[in-house]
């Protein structure tokens, strides 16, 4: 196996020379106030043939560099330029404490070289947003919500209104891979899609791969979104929360030992339901709807080569109807992780992860009383090596093991319904990635995934079906046997070509495949929708996924402008055939349908970064489609989340020291959805008539959000506060949330449409502070 | 608290919670007609009625075409009889002589505009006893009061039913259908939610109202039919369709052979 890996490190370090009288710099970079890590920090040397590299995800970076004096320049979003002047005669290890930037009022001095990142970085597909800027944008309710921030950029859409999940490239919602400190999280929305489960104060970065991902992710098709929890403050105490009209949450972090250790725990509940006991209407009081979560986490730095984490995530929802009916669910994550740097050049982290997401309905009546409970598990293992052979080299080498455990359906109480067996599946990859800065001009990252997934026996039946989807055969595996393995190579390349200083050209290819499917009729991503995994009969969903890109940067940075198109092929999609009955227990296999995909498009993003008003304006034009036999005929239909035109315009202005205000305005095609083509009169009533799905297209969506933050002033030293305001849908706008046809009330010989719209003009306070 | 921050959390929670609704117009297709077929045989002596209309399009008024001039023909294949039903009105068949009996299984045939259609139904040996029927309010609340039937599902998975409700001889609209994969072998009791909304044209159930439960039981494929048609009124799937028919030859509808058990009351409360 070593020998392996140092024939591949060896094959992957294009250019490799271990010449004489070559040292490296290496260490961490973190923020000085609070000891917190800073990933994607630059590393760059000063003068005209500039090198450098980038801190990982833990703050590491590593820089080989022949013998001589550099001058280092060390950057990152919104902290001051730190310059170091090192005589590098030896290896030297260093810590990099940056202070903040502060107020953008106070025109911090940056320079060019980490800001045009954009155009100097291989990657496409990569949209970074930093949690202080989604702390500026106005939200629903006044909760923070990253998904939902996200989805103000170009390629990224939201799933709508009272819907937490996101369409990235024409992807399903599914397609996403959400990872919470690498652990994967399967339901990324409490209450039924209003929030989403982050929560920003214990959010450290979030990064959005939109398709060409590096070859250390897979598993999803679409997209990958990796959100890193904060480490907790190193240095002092400090308590944070907030107060609003819906929810509140609170985070202790400090020291465990000073510089050496930290933690971080995190808390937030609504209260909604306290609202609703004060209805009058009866309907209403005695429901319960609310959530909570917590996040915790804890490092420690055991000397100086070794770091443990500990981090876990546990929410839950509740929603009730007078104690008749109920429905919990939520997501856990647990993540243990270890890194090791076995020297200056080779950087090592392992992790076990635990993730899991459930869901129960209870039911309690009278004359009946029964339990549902469902529950997805895995247990991960990861271990990537991080290699910095030179200046010119980052080759990331690793594999991850994942053992998911699926529990369909689990029936207690009076319900008949014999329990659902388990699935047990086994989905394992090997990777190597390097970063390869191939000339002056030239930035290639390329690298290769391998996966594997290996469908296990156990109390789960595997059928074989006609052409009809007719079961003709029935078999059974013992526990733990390998009924089948799947194995994908996935190539992963991205490179960039710089034309001059402010722009460069792009492209990228990636392949990637998906094992578990969330097999959903509603569209909607309901709590119980089902996750299946891959089988003999569903087969792995695999993309193709080709971009093409230019960016330019103008007036030194100030203006960062990106244009990208994509053309993506999917292979193995799957969709619920009509009438399929969702709640049976019936074999779901024969209810399937599998066929194809494809989506394209282009987008376009100009963003402002400095100086008072920041933001942005992107816009997407695109078009996906899907193929499915037994489905519109067999003919190409448009998928519901395709969307011709999807514009954000955010806008971020500091009046002064004391206020800042926000606006954002989104405008998009509306859904394309099957309406109705006629009607009919059977069992005493009308009856719509179906033709074509997907043929009609709900109003075009559009909003405008405001919010305003006012900074408190304090009498003490430490204490801090602020005051945000937002109105959600300024002007009042009734965006049809769903539309339905029935009989005119008034007139029972016609029909009409009806469209419902959830939400105008909300009004929203939170108050926040810090010590 | 002041009574002005609460005001305000009010108004804002009633401005955020309350959605609106409007009617709007929707520029709709045409669509081809289609054949519609509805027809029924029960335990219950005849006549029994098959009835064939014409789908139209939305902006059109409900006046739905009778299909007039089918040869409509249903054969009890158990027993091998078998009766041309006569064109009672338009559109509208009447055996003259078959009587249902449960677990023979029937076969209807239509032949209308160089068309055919046939569908096949098997009634099933079981007939509900309703030991019991009464009004109950809602457990969820509100003000309204729904029907409770309680009767006794046979052990053995397979039973399926369909309900049909009449409120002082009006039917409610509607179709409910449910099978005993959960509830196999066990005593039934379970409110029968409906629409009460007003637009609906539902009647609700008042004090001293003559109520009135059909309990069907059904074969799979007609269950299917009821199942899926129920998703397809209630419009709230992300990919609407049309329900699953059990007459083959391209026509929407179904074929049902049933036995009924029935029982009415004097709803008081």
């Amino acid at each position: 196996m070593n020998r392996i890996i140092i024939a591949l490190i060896l094959l992957f370090s294009t250019g490799l020379v271990y010449g004489q009288g070559k040292f490296t710099i290496s260490g961490y970079i973190k923020d000085a106030a609070n000891g917190e890590t800073l990933i994607g920090a630059s590393v760059q040397t000063e003068g005209a043939e500039s090198l450098g590299t980038q801190t990982n995800d833990y703050g590491f970076f590593s820089l080989t560099l022949p013998q001589g004096e550099y001058k280092i320049i060390i950057t990152s979003l919104g902290y001051a330029d730190q310059a170091l002047s090192v005589d590098l005669d030896k290896n030297k290890q260093l810590d990099i404490k940056m202070q903040t930037g502060g107020s953008e009022i106070e025109e911090v001095i940056v320079s060019s070289q980490a800001e045009n990142r954009n155009v100097t970085s291989a990657r496409m597909g990569v949209e970074q947003i930093a949690v202080s800027e989604i702390n500026k944008l106005p939200v629903l309710f006044g909760e923070k919500d990253i998904i939902k921030s996200l989805t103000l950029l170009p390629g990224v859409k939201t799933a709508g209104e009272g819907n937490g999940g996101f369409f990235v490239r024409g992807g399903a919602a599914d397609q996403n891979l959400i990872l919470l400190d690498e652990a994967i999280v399967y339901n990324p929305s409490h209450l039924l899609g209003f929030f989403s489960t982050f929560n920003s104060d214990a959010i450290k970065n979030v990064t959005l791969y939109k398709g060409n991902m590096p070859a250390q992710f897979g598993g999803r098709l679409s997209s990958v979104m990796d959100v890193r929890m904060n480490d907790g403050n190193n240095q002092d105490f400090h308590v944070n929360g907030g107060l609003g009209l819906i929810s509140s949450r609170l985070s202790i972090e400090g020291p465990i030992v000073k510089n050496k250790g930290s933690f971080l725990v995190s808390a937030r509940r609504t209260y909604a339901d306290v609202f609703l006991k004060l209805s009058s209407d009866s309907t209403i009081n005695n429901n319960t709807l609310y959530f909570y979560d917590i996040n915790a986490k804890a490092n420690y730095q055991l000397g100086q080569r070794d770091r443990i984490f500990f981090s876990g995530y546990f929410g839950n929802d509740k929603l009730g109807v007078n104690d008749l009916f109920g429905l919990d669910w939520g997501n856990k994550t647990g993540t243990f992780r270890w890194n090791h740097q076995f020297s200056p050049k080779l950087f090592s982290n392992t992790s076990l992860i635990y993730s899991d997401y459930k869901y129960d309905i209870k039911i309690d009546l009278a004359s009946f009383s029964g339990k549902i409970h469902s529950r997805i598990q895995d247990w991960t293992l990861k271990e990537e090596l991080n290699f910095y052979p030179n200046a010119n080299n980052e080759i990331k080498i690793g594999f991850s093991s994942i053992y998911h455990i699926i529990k369909p359906g689990t029936y207690s109480g009076d319900v008949t319904l014999i329990s659902q067996p388990f699935n047990h599946t086994w989905e394992n990859a090997v990777y190597v990635n390097n970063t390869w800065k191939a000339t002056e001009r030239l930035n290639v990252d390329y690298g290769i995934r391998v996966s594997a997934f290996s469908v296990l026996g156990g109390d789960n039946k595997f059928y074989t079906l006609d052409e009809n989807r007719d079961i003709i055969d029935t078999l059974s595996y013992g526990s733990g046997e390998i009924v089948k393995t799947y194995f994908n190579p996935e190539p992963r390349l991205s490179a960039s070509y710089r034309l001059n200083e402010m722009s460069s050209i792009k492209a990228a290819y990636s392949r990637n495949a998906q094992y578990l499917h969330l097999i959903s009729n509603s569209g909607a991503g309901n709590p119980t929708d089902k996750w299946m995994p891959t089988n003999n009969i569903i087969k792995p969903e695999v993309s193709d996924i080709v971009s093409l890109g230019y960016a330019r940067n103008f007036k030194d940075n100030t203006y960062e402008f990106s244009f990208e198109t994509y053309y993506k092929y999917m292979r193995n999609q799957i969709d619920y055939e009509d009438g399929a009955n969702v709640f049976s227990n019936d074999p779901i296999e024969p209810q399937l349908l599998f066929g194809q995909g494809r989506a394209y498009g282009a987008e376009v993003l100009l963003r402002k970064n400095k100086g008072r008003l920041t933001g942005w304006v992107g816009y997407t034009l695109s078009r996906t489609e899907k193929q499915i036999t037994g489905i519109n005929n067999g003919e190409w239909y448009v998928a519901r989340q395709d969307r011709t035109h999807d514009l954000s315009i955010v806008a971020i202005y500091e009046l002064s020291k004391k206020w800042t205000v926000s606006g954002t305005f989104v405008y998009y095609t509306g859904n394309a959805v099957s309406f109705p083509s006629g009607k009919y009169c059977v069992d005493n009533q009308v009856v719509f008539l179906y033709t074509e799905r997907n043929g009609y297209r709900m109003p075009a969506y559009h909003r405008l959000d405001l919010s305003a933050t006012m900074k408190l002033g304090s009498g003490r030293k430490r204490f801090s506060s602020e005051l945000a305001f937002g109105l959600y849908n300024a002007y009042g706008r009734e965006n049809a949330y769903v539309i339905t046809f029935r009989e005119n009330p008034d007139d029972r010989s016609r029909t009409q449409a009806l469209q419902t719209a959830l939400f105008r003009f909300v009004p929203s306070i939170t108050y926040n502070f810090k010590f | 608290m002041s009574p002005v921050i609460k005001n305000f959390i009010a108004a804002g929670l009633l401005l955020s919670f309350a959605s609106c609704q409007k009617v709007i117009d929707v520029d709709l297709n045409n669509s081809e007609s289609r054949y519609i077929v509805s027809g029924e045989i029960t335990n219950v002596p005849g006549p029994y009625y098959v009835t064939i209309s014409k789908s139209k399009n939305f902006d059109e008024n409900n006046d739905f075409p009778a299909v007039s001039g089918a040869v409509t023909i249903i054969k009890d294949i158990t027993a091998g009889v078998t009766d041309t039903l006569t064109e009672e009105s338009a559109g509208r068949y009447r055996t003259n002589s078959i009587n249902g009996v449960a677990g023979h299984t029937y076969e209807l045939s239509i032949d209308v505009d160089g068309q055919s259609f046939t569908a096949s139904s098997t009634m099933p040996l079981h007939t509900v006893t309703v030991d019991s029927l009464y009004a109950k309010r809602s457990d969820f609340g509100n003000d309204d009061y729904y029907m409770v039937p309680v009767f006794n599902d046979p052990a053995g998975i397979g039973n399926n039913y369909l309900f049909r409700q009449y409120v002082n001889g009006q039917v409610i609209k509607g179709s409910l259908a449910r099978n005993d994969d959960a509830v196999d072998g066990r005593k039934i009791e379970f409110a029968l939610y409906y629409d009460t909304e007003e637009e609906t044209g539902n009647p609700v159930i008042r004090n001293g109202d003559t109520i009135r439960i059909d309990i069907l039981s059904i074969d799979k494929p007609a269950f299917e039919f009821y199942r899926t048609l129920e998703e397809t009124t209630g419009q709230d799937s992300g990919t609407p369709a049309n329900p699953i028919s059990n007459i083959k030859g391209g026509a929407i509808g179904v074929f049902n052979a049933a036995t009924i058990g029935s029982r009415s009351t004097i709803a008081s409360f």
